[in-house]
């Protein structure tokens, strides 16, 4: 790339972006801690607005789709004619009128294309419903975090574990962060820390302690941080009850969006997830149960990552490790 | 320098269409240079109907170059890719095709043939300028050997004209009732993100200024986005708060930059983003999530975001609102921005360019 030949790019600061923008990020912290913009009201209205983005591109629901498509598949051809100009909305009415039967016969052919397709794609879906039945028994439970409890885990025997590993330099990600226990204190030691909770009651409550705290899902806000973003991460909720191509999908984002070097923590709290007394055939094989140490370690080496240390803390366990530099 | 024309090819030439002005000014230079340069098209407008040629009444032309503004797909590409005058590419970005997938699969698809055209010209094309950095570095990483840098080219006088007076009093009745005015001027787009605008104003209302209002100017690039975001404002209750102006004339868009309070841009990709430089022309402070090739344009002249969501972006409104000093210090600094790109300085840069290139080439 050769320099740029005319007078593009910035010329001098006229004010200091960063310390202004950090005044702003305080001014939001406060503003939510007094709980006058929670984070979950920024959730609702992604929530409100994908509602109108067109059928099946946004929800993977098969049921919810074949619903929209369902909607839309009534032509309605009367036109609305209202308009803030004199006369327009009469001429609009007349336009309408004399079109009405032309515009009708062909409203009702692709009214009948349509109705039908959705037919057949109803059928369709039940026959897969069929199959996914009989599959039932061999997946997995489906993650969803809604209808999991709002209660945080305990974390706090990992917190000098965590202080012990990661930077007090740049942006350390803690998903999922429950009520921000663990958030509190990293931040407290000079960790520049945020959480991502999908949990709205959990998230919130964080965010009104004034700690940074997204409602998102792990694996979808990872896949939003840029490569190479994150000088640390600690992943905990979401290691214990992801399906296995999920999880796998965890580590492989963890090994994209940390920077070279930068640690990655993994803390189990299920009972069952990490118990050393139980061989990891027998844990891993069983629909639904948490991963054994010994394979989150396989995993982790399979995505090159070095310095793999397993921990038992009794009730929970935790894994230390760090990208390749 | 033995090139003793260079003709421009160019999809469209419509009014109001920056490329479109761009590409008046790049035969404007090239004239002065004195080479015949004439400008082939696939469309255009009847104002500009004496300006153009539509491409097939090209003849060949011994020591002519040809010289493609690539700005989207079109069938142009392919009859350019072929012709045997040595070729340049003025680039000014194709949308990603990501952006659209979920709203308009169909443009989607043109955005993917548009890049797919672009990319081919790289085996084919002496050497590539794009009108900014950003885009410069697409070229590369399209494949293309030979690229640099050359702003787009803005006559700033345009924006210097009478506002639409009976708009300008609607405005100015708006102000005097209470309430900041928001302004993004683009079109409705999902890269322009004018639904996190939308967004935005719920919170900006929630927590600062119930009274808030955002107008949106701007044709339509994706009706069905368009349908989204008028359902997304109905939902929200804000058919008070929200202008859906359309496409407005140049006295009406400078009504509505004299205006309101504050322009706000969370678009998240722009090839240069040339309204940022009427807001400034306009001494209105400039708030912009720092995408694509915003900051390069900007240069210091905005409150760049790195983070657009709605509780942060209505605190940096509220912020540059209230805060006279930081106000007059992004108006300031507009003022700078725009005389490092004022038009002299960017044809001067464009001339130097196009010298270097031809000679090279010739």
């Amino acid at each position: 790339m050769s320099e740029a030949t005319g007078p593009s790019g910035p010329s001098g600061p006229g004010f200091d972006n960063e310390r202004v923008m950090a005044e702003i990020r305080d001014e939001v912290a406060r503003r939510r801690a007094a709980g006058d913009f929670p984070p979950s009201l920024e959730r609702e209205l992604d929530l409100v607005f994908d509602r109108y983005v067109p059928a099946g591109s946004v929800s993977s629901d098969f049921t919810e789709a074949v619903k929209a498509a369902d909607r839309a598949a009534y032509i309605n051809v009367a036109v609305p004619t209202e308009s803030q100009k004199p006369g327009v909305g009469e001429v609009k009415r007349v336009l309408r009128k004399a079109m009405a039967w032309y515009l009708n016969y062909l409203a009702q052919q692709t009214t009948a294309f349509a109705t039908a397709s959705v037919r057949a794609m109803r059928s369709l879906g039940e026959r897969l419903e069929m199959v996914e039945e009989q599959l039932a028994d061999l997946a997995p439970a489906r993650d969803d975090a809604a209808d999991r409890p709002a209660v945080a885990a305990d974390l706090g025997g990992w917190v000098s574990l965590c202080i012990r590993h990661l930077p007090t330099r740049g942006r350390v990600l803690h998903a999922e962060c429950g009520s921000g226990a663990l958030l509190r204190s990293l931040v407290d030691a000079g960790v520049d820390a945020y959480g991502v909770e999908p949990r709205g009651p959990l998230v919130d409550a964080a965010a009104a302690g004034g700690l940074e705290a997204w409602p998102d899902d792990p694996v979808e806000h990872l896949s939003a941080v840029a490569d190479g973003y994150l000088a640390g991460l600690v992943l905990s909720g979401c290691v214990d009850r992801l399906a296995l191509p999920r999880q796998r999908r965890l580590i492989e984002l963890a090994a994209a969006k940390l920077a070279p070097g930068a640690p990655l923590i993994l803390i189990a709290t299920h009972p069952d997830a990490w118990s050393r007394a139980v061989p990891a055939l027998e844990v891993d094989l069983a629909p639904g149960r948490p991963l054994h140490p010994t394979t989150w370690a396989h995993l982790l080496e399979g995505a090159r990552f070095t310095d793999v240390v397993a921990q038992d803390g009794g009730d929970t366990s935790a894994l230390s490790a760090r990208r390749p530099g | 320098m033995s090139a003793g024309a260079v003709h421009q090819v160019i999809p469209s030439l419509v009014r109001w269409d920056a490329i479109g002005n761009h590409s008046l000014q790049v035969q404007s230079i090239l004239r002065d240079m004195g080479l015949e340069s004439e400008i082939y098209v696939n469309d255009v407008g009847p104002e500009y109907a004496g300006r153009a040629h539509f491409f097939d009444r090209y003849r060949a032309q011994t020591g002519a170059w040809l010289m493609y503004q690539a700005s989207t797909g079109s069938r142009l590409a392919a009859w350019f890719a072929q012709r045997p005058e040595p070729k340049l590419v003025n680039y000014h970005n194709v949308t990603p095709p990501r952006f659209f997938e979920r709203w308009e699969p169909r443009l989607a698809d043109e955005m993917v043939d548009g890049r797919h055209q672009i990319a081919k010209l790289a085996g084919v094309v002496r050497h590539g300028i794009a009108v900014s950095r950003y885009n410069e570095q697409e070229l590369i990483d399209f494949g293309y050997r030979s690229t640099s840098t050359s702003p787009l080219l803005v006559d700033m006088s345009r924006f210097d004209i009478a506002s639409d007076p009976t708009l300008a009093g609607w405005l100015d009745r708006q102000r005097q009732a209470g309430g900041t005015g928001i302004l993004f001027h683009g079109r409705i787009s999902p890269n322009k993100a004018q639904h996190d605008l939308v967004k935005t104003l719920v919170a900006y209302r929630r927590l600062y200024d119930p009274r808030a209002r955002l107008h949106l100017t701007g044709g339509t690039s994706s009706g069905s986005y368009r349908y989204g975001l008028r359902r997304f404002v109905a939902a929200e209750g804000l058919w008070d708060g929200v202008d859906l102006a359309g496409p407005v004339s140049s006295e009406e868009l400078a009504a509505y930059f004299r205006g309101t309070d504050v322009y706000v841009s969370l678009s998240e990709h722009e090839g240069f983003g040339a309204p940022l430089l009427e807001a400034m022309f306009n001494g209105l402070p400039i708030i912009a999530f720092a995408s694509s090739a915003v900051p390069e344009t900007v240069g210091d002249a905005a409150l760049l975001l790195t983070d657009k969501t709605p509780g942060v972006v209505a605190a940096a409104i509220h912020r540059v609102v209230t805060d006279a000093d930081l106000r007059a210090s992004l108006v300031a600094a507009g003022k700078r921005r725009l005389a490092e790109l004022d038009l002299s300085r960017t044809r001067a840069a464009m001339r130097a360019e196009l010298t270097r290139v031809l000679e090279a080439g010739a």
